[in-house]
Order: structure tokens, then C-alpha cells, then sequence
């Protein structure tokens, strides 16, 4: 087909869209909701995957996580705050043990524990209710990505002074606009210095069940001296020595904590790309579901499309009559027709992805989450919404051509 | 060599018990340079004939070849292209596509054969100036009168320099001005070297014709040379009924003696006394 004919069917078929454009507009509506349904779920997806590999450091082989395996329920106190906790989490928490265990195994460099604690946090004044202590060591920003707006991270050199690093938001609450470096803050009357602000965070949607804004970063053996031992401990990070072998270091690593447990099998050691593993299976999950949903209305939206054309085609006989007596061939009707649908569903994906644009906008300014559209999505839903055209505009268009055209002609 | 050599062509509408000879063995040779005119009455197969050495139907039987070349069993999409190429259509509506302007109308043949935008539009004016619309190219259908309209739909059958023009009434829905324009027309088309063949209902057009094609009952019953600005025979047999008689006459005028005679045996006459009855009831 020559490029000038494509070109005549183009202007021809604009002009036929836009004198029925009501009647087109409501066709399209099922396109529109589809693919906008579809790439707003997927570039919310995508945003939330950023988010969460954002928040590492390095997702590097070398670079491992310990976590609770689902299974473990019973073996840690019932303390009501851990409780809490586990509910949120519903993984349950490692034994407070596998933490020096960790630290003990050999090719292991740097262990970090995870740890929680939801408490009240006062600076003599004002009172933070719903803080969280992140109880951990000196190594965590090697593995999450927490970058510090003031002060120095804590040490584990900094007896017999408790120091802490505090949150943006939870600073804010507590000193206003003042710097609190230097400031004492009191957990269970028990007096801490602030060594240090978090710059503001950017909470994973999904992930994560710790607010860093909110959180107070204390050193792992001051939280279990002040809890008495019952840190929620969530998670241990890990770095094997890039020189070891690391399958035989993880193995290791994972007999020497079964072992430790009484040969239960209640941890998993994983690497720490893998470790929003759970936040990512329910986002696949409601990705799935939002997606199929998403390809009925596409469907929908399709046999829209084809009755559209449908009825366009049975108005148009006489024209077709006319354009066959003067001489298109079969190809030539279909094409004409083709066209017409692509344009239509076409049009349709156009808008279903400015308006997909639009619901993301909202999207950001109301929640947490970041969704990122990029070139290729936006490039995808249009070949899609083509493709509908094609397979849904191809049935009309061939009936279209398969009129006869003294039948046609006759038809006015 | 005839450019047109129908031979013994049947053509039959519908199936089982309805169905209708619509051409009953019609054989034709028409040459090169002919202008043809097709009467007869009403349902006489014209339309049918026309439609078929048109190519935009098949003949049920018989062999039809068009400038040396057997076309009765064409594909589809190869009548398609002998339309556009060596056809031209001038129907008795214009048939011009009312979403296109004039111009764009009359180049759409041009668009099937895959010339370029330039080109349609400069062939496109050429011919809307020769048939004398060139003021009008920018007009759409329905801001055009009959005649012009016509004139427009004559630009679009020769826009691809056809062989053959067939105007299936072409003035059927024009006054008698816009009947001479058109008309006028063709012939200068004609004059240029192209075979024309068209139906007419209209006696007097047969004085623009060569050659008169009279059909009845799906079969030619009379074909005629004639001298250009004299009418043929047969249609001033048809403009002055009274000059002959034929059987048909005397079997019509027979035929409404025997209903006078027969007065109470019509059915007709008999529910018309019967309602008198009634109305003088209910007075």
C-alpha cells in the first residue's frame, strides 16, 4: 500500500471519528479505562520496586538478610508490644540469639540486627507516643540506604554516654525548629543524647513496617539492657567477605543458626535482593488481579470498538457500493475501514494514558507511593491499544469488503 | 474488434419458485467509438445489462469479453481493477460521496490507483474544468444542483481516461436543462473518442445516440443505427402510441371490455355495490 493512499485513508477516517465523535467517545470509554487501569497499576508497581531496591545499598550477592521463617510462632515471649508487632509483620521474629550466632560465623564481616520496640519517646516535655527504637549497630548504612541530615550515626564506642539518631519527623515533634544534636531524649525514663538526625526517608508503601521519620536508632545492647532482653528482632543483615565461597558461608551461616535453635529450622538466609521478597509477592499478586481486570475491560472496550465498526460499516454500505463500482479493491476497503478502528483505539490509549498520568498525580500527592511511567510502558499500552484495533476493527472491516458491490450500491 | 461482445448472457434473481429471468439469452457486439443508447420499459433487464458489462455483476450464464478479454468469471479484485481502469460509472443519483468535497470525489478513482495527492488534485481540476465545474471544486455534494452534480459524477468516470462510460440514467433526475447538460456532455466525451453507453427513459435523448438498444423482457427486441439529431424509430413509436397498434394493445383494450361485461362476476365491482349497500343501511 503507497504511503499517499495511507495518508487519504487517515484524513478520511479522522473525518468520519469526528462526525461521529459521541458515539466514538463512548466506544473508546472501555479502552480509556482499561489501559489507564493498566498502566496505573503498573507504573505504581514499578515505583514501589524503585522505592524498595532504592532503600539498599547494594543488592550485591555477598550482601545477605536472616529472617524468620513463617513457621516460627511460639518460641519468644508474649510480650504485648512484640505481639503487636508479629500481627503487623505476620512473619514472626528471630531468636534474639542469632544475632551473635551471625556475628560468630566465620567469612561473616559486618552483621547489622533489625530490631523493634514500639515505645514512648519524651524530651521532659512533650511526648512522642507511637516511636519506634530501631535497636541496631554501627553497620546498618551499609546496608540500608539511610543518609544522615545531622550529626554522626551511632557507635558502639560511646559508653558509658547512650547515644541515639533520631528521625525527621520525630525531631520536628520534639524540638520544633531547633537543632536537637546534643538534646536529651528519655525512653522508659531512661535518659539518651541525640548524635544524630536521619535526612527524611521516603517509606516503602508496602514493605517495611518501620517509619524512619519516626524512629529512634538505638544501639542493639542498649535496647535488650532496657527492654530486658525482648527486642522484637526482625531481621539480621549480613556482608560475607567477598573472597569466601558464599554458598558455603550461607550454609554455614544457616546450619550454625539451626543448630543454635535446636536444630529447628525457623530462619532462612537469603540474599538481600530477595528480602522485600514478601511485599513484592503481594504486589505481583494485586498486579495480577488488577491486570486481568483491567484486560476484561480491555476486552470490553474491544467489542466496543468492533460494534462500532460494525454499525459504521452497515451505514456505510452505499459508500462501500460506490468505492467498489469505482474501483477499491477488497484491500483497499479493508484498509479504509482498519484504519478507522486503529485511529479509534488508538485515540482511546492516547487518552487511557493521560488519564493514567492524571490518577498517579493524585497517587503521589495522597500517598507514600512514587509511580513511575516510563518511555516503554507508554510505548507498550499504545501498541496495545493498535493492536485492539486491529483484532477487533479486522472482522468489521472484512465484512466490509466482502459486500458485493451491485448489493451495496442498491442499499441507500 | 468489438470492444464489447456479450454472448448469449442469462442472468436469473432469487432461488426456487421466485425466481426471475432478468436476461434471457442476450447476445450484443458493441464497437469501439459507439454511443449507445439502452431503452425499454421498466423491469426490461436494462439496469441488469448495464450492471453486468460494467462488471459489477456476474453473469448466471454466458460469455461476456471486454476489449479482447474474457471477464464474465472475474475475481472479485480483478473486476475491481478493471472498473477503475478501463470503466467509468455515471450512475443515476451521482453517487458522489457526500463527506468528500468535489475534488477529492472526483480524484477518488485516481486514490484506488495509488497516483499521488498532487497529481489526483491537478488531473481532478483538469477534468472538473472540461466538464465545466471548475468553480466548484471545493463544494460539497450538497451544495450542488442536480446538473452539476452529474457533471461532477461524468468527471469522476473519466478521471482514469476510461474506454467504455456507462450512464445508467444518467438524466433521470434532471429538468430538461440539466438533461441537455448532461447529455451535451457525453457527447463531447463521445466526440473525444470514448464508447458510451447509457439507459434512458427519454425518447428524445435517443437524438444524442449512434445506435439504439430497445429491451424487453430481459431480451433485445430491437436495435437500431440512427443518424445523430434524428430519434430513433421505436421511440417515436413510444412518444406517439397511437401511430400502431400492437397485440399488447388489443389484448389490454380486450382484456377491460370483458371486466365492463362481466360486471357482477368482478370481484372489484361486486365490494363496491356491497359498501352502497351498507352505506344506505346506516342512513
Amino acid at each position: 500500500m503507497k504511503v499517499t493512499s495511507i495518508n487519504s485513508y487517515f484524513k478520511l477516517a479522522m473525518g468520519i471519528i469526528y462526525n461521529t465523535k459521541w458515539r466514538n467517545f463512548w466506544t473508546i470509554l472501555g479502552i480509556i479505562i482499561g489501559l489507564s487501569s493498566v498502566v496505573t497499576v503498573i507504573s505504581v508497581g514499578n515505583g514501589i520496586k524503585q522505592q524498595i531496591n532504592g532503600q539498599l545499598v547494594s543488592k550485591a550477592n555477598n550482601y545477605i538478610v536472616i529472617e524468620p521463617k513463617i513457621t516460627n510462632q511460639t518460641n519468644h515471649s508474649s510480650n504485648s508490644l512484640i505481639n503487636n508487632f508479629e500481627s503487623l509483620s505476620l512473619i514472626g521474629s528471630l531468636n534474639n540469639s542469632d544475632f551473635p550466632v551471625a556475628q560468630q560465623v566465620k567469612g561473616v564481616e559486618s552483621v547489622s540486627p533489625f530490631g523493634l520496640i514500639r515505645t514512648s519517646v519524651s524530651n521532659g516535655k512533650s511526648v512522642s507516643r507511637d516511636s519506634i527504637l530501631v535497636a541496631t549497630n554501627n553497620y546498618l548504612p551499609e546496608f540500608l540506604n539511610l543518609p544522615l541530615a545531622t550529626g554522626q550515626f551511632i557507635d558502639q564506642l560511646n559508653e558509658p554516654i547512650n547515644s541515639v539518631v533520631i528521625g525527621q519527623s520525630l525531631a520536628a515533634k520534639l524540638f520544633n525548629d531547633l537543632s536537637p544534636l546534643g538534646s536529651t531524649i528519655y525512653i522508659s525514663n531512661q535518659p539518651y543524647v541525640i548524635q544524630g538526625v536521619l535526612s527524611k526517608v521516603n517509606n516503602l508503601p508496602l514493605g517495611q513496617l518501620v517509619d524512619f521519620n519516626n524512629a529512634v536508632l538505638i544501639d542493639y545492647n542498649n535496647a535488650q539492657t532496657l527492654t530486658a532482653n525482648n527486642v522484637f528482632l526482625y531481621q539480621v543483615f549480613g556482608k560475607i567477605n567477598p573472597n569466601q565461597n558464599q554458598i558455603a558461608v550461607k550454609s554455614l551461616l544457616q546450619s550454625n543458626l539451626n543448630e543454635s535453635n535446636g536444630n529447628q529450622a525457623n530462619t532462612r538466609v537469603t540474599n538481600i535482593s530477595e528480602m522485600s521478597d514478601n511485599s513484592k509477592s503481594i504486589l505481583s499478586l494485586l498486579t495480577k488481579l488488577i491486570a486481568i481486570v483491567a484486560a476484561i475491560s480491555l476486552l470490553v472496550g474491544g467489542i466496543g470498538v468492533m460494534n462500532v465498526m460494525f454499525v459504521s460499516v452497515a451505514e456505510r454500505t452505499h459508500e462501500i457500493g460506490i468505492r467498489k463500482a469505482i474501483g477499491a479493491t477488497n484491500k483497499q476497503i479493508v484498509s479504509q475501514f482498519l484504519i478507522e478502528a486503529i485511529i479509534l483505539s488508538f485515540i482511546g490509549g492516547v487518552i487511557g494514558v493521560i488519564l493514567s498520568y492524571i490518577i498517579d498525580l493524585f497517587i503521589v500527592l495522597s500517598t507514600a507511593i512514587k509511580p513511575i511511567i516510563t518511555i516503554q510502558l507508554i510505548i507498550i499500552s499504545l501498541i496495545v491499544s493498535v493492536l485492539i484495533g486491529v483484532v477487533f476493527g479486522s472482522i468489521p472491516a472484512f465484512k466490509a469488503s466482502r459486500k458485493i458491490p451491485i448489493d451495496s450500491l442498491r442499499n441507500s | 474488434m468489438a470492444l464489447i461482445k456479450l454472448d448469449e448472457i442469462s442472468k436469473i434473481f432469487g432461488f426456487g419458485d421466485a425466481t426471475s429471468l432478468a436476461l434471457d439469452s442476450v447476445s450484443l457486439k458493441i464497437e469501439k467509438g459507439e454511443f449507445v443508447a439502452v431503452m425499454g420499459p421498466s423491469g426490461s433487464g436494462k439496469s441488469t445489462l448495464m450492471n453486468i458489462i460494467g462488471l459489477l455483476d456476474k453473469p448466471t450464464q454466458g460469455t461476456y469479453n471486454l476489449d479482447n478479454k474474457s471477464v464474465a468469471r472475474l475475481k472479485p479484485n480483478q473486476a475491481a481493477k478493471i472498473r477503475r481502469d478501463t470503466i467509468g460509472f455515471v450512475f443515476q443519483s451521482s453517487n458522489l460521496l457526500n463527506r468528500l468535497n468535489v475534488l477529492d470525489n472526483v480524484s477518488l478513482p485516481l486514490a484506488y490507483k495509488g497516483v499521488s495527492a498532487r497529481r489526483r488534485s491537478k488531473l481532478a481540476s483538469d477534468i472538473l474544468s472540461r466538464v465545466g465545474i471548475s468553480d466548484k471544486e471545493y463544494f460539497f455534494p450538497n451544495q450542488l444542483s442536480g446538473g452539476q452534480l452529474q457533471s461532477a459524477a461524468i468527471a469522476r468516470a473519466l478521471i482514469n481516461n476510461p474506454k467504455l462510460i456507462i450512464a445508467d440514467e444518467p438524466t433521470g433526475n434532471l429538468d430538461s436543462a440539466g438533461s441537455m447538460l448532461v447529455m451535451e456532455l457525453l457527447t463531447e466525451i463521445h466526440r473525444s473518442g470514448n464508447t458510451i453507453i447509457f439507459v434512458t427513459h427519454n425518447p428524445e435523448l435517443t437524438r444524442y445516440a449512434s445506435r439504439v438498444v430497445y429491451m424487453k423482457d430481459g431480451a433485445i427486441v430491437q436495435d437500431e443505427i440512427t443518424p445523430y439529431g434524428e430519434m430513433a424509430k421505436i421511440a417515436k413509436k413510444l412518444l406517439n402510441p397511437s401511430l400502431s397498434r400492437t397485440d399488447e394493445d388489443n389484448f389490454a383494450g380486450v382484456s377491460i371490455l370483458m371486466h365492463r361485461i362481466n360486471n357482477d362476476k368482478n370481484p372489484l365491482s361486486r365490494k363496491r355495490t356491497k359498501k352502497k349497500v351498507i352505506k344506505k343501511k346506516l342512513k
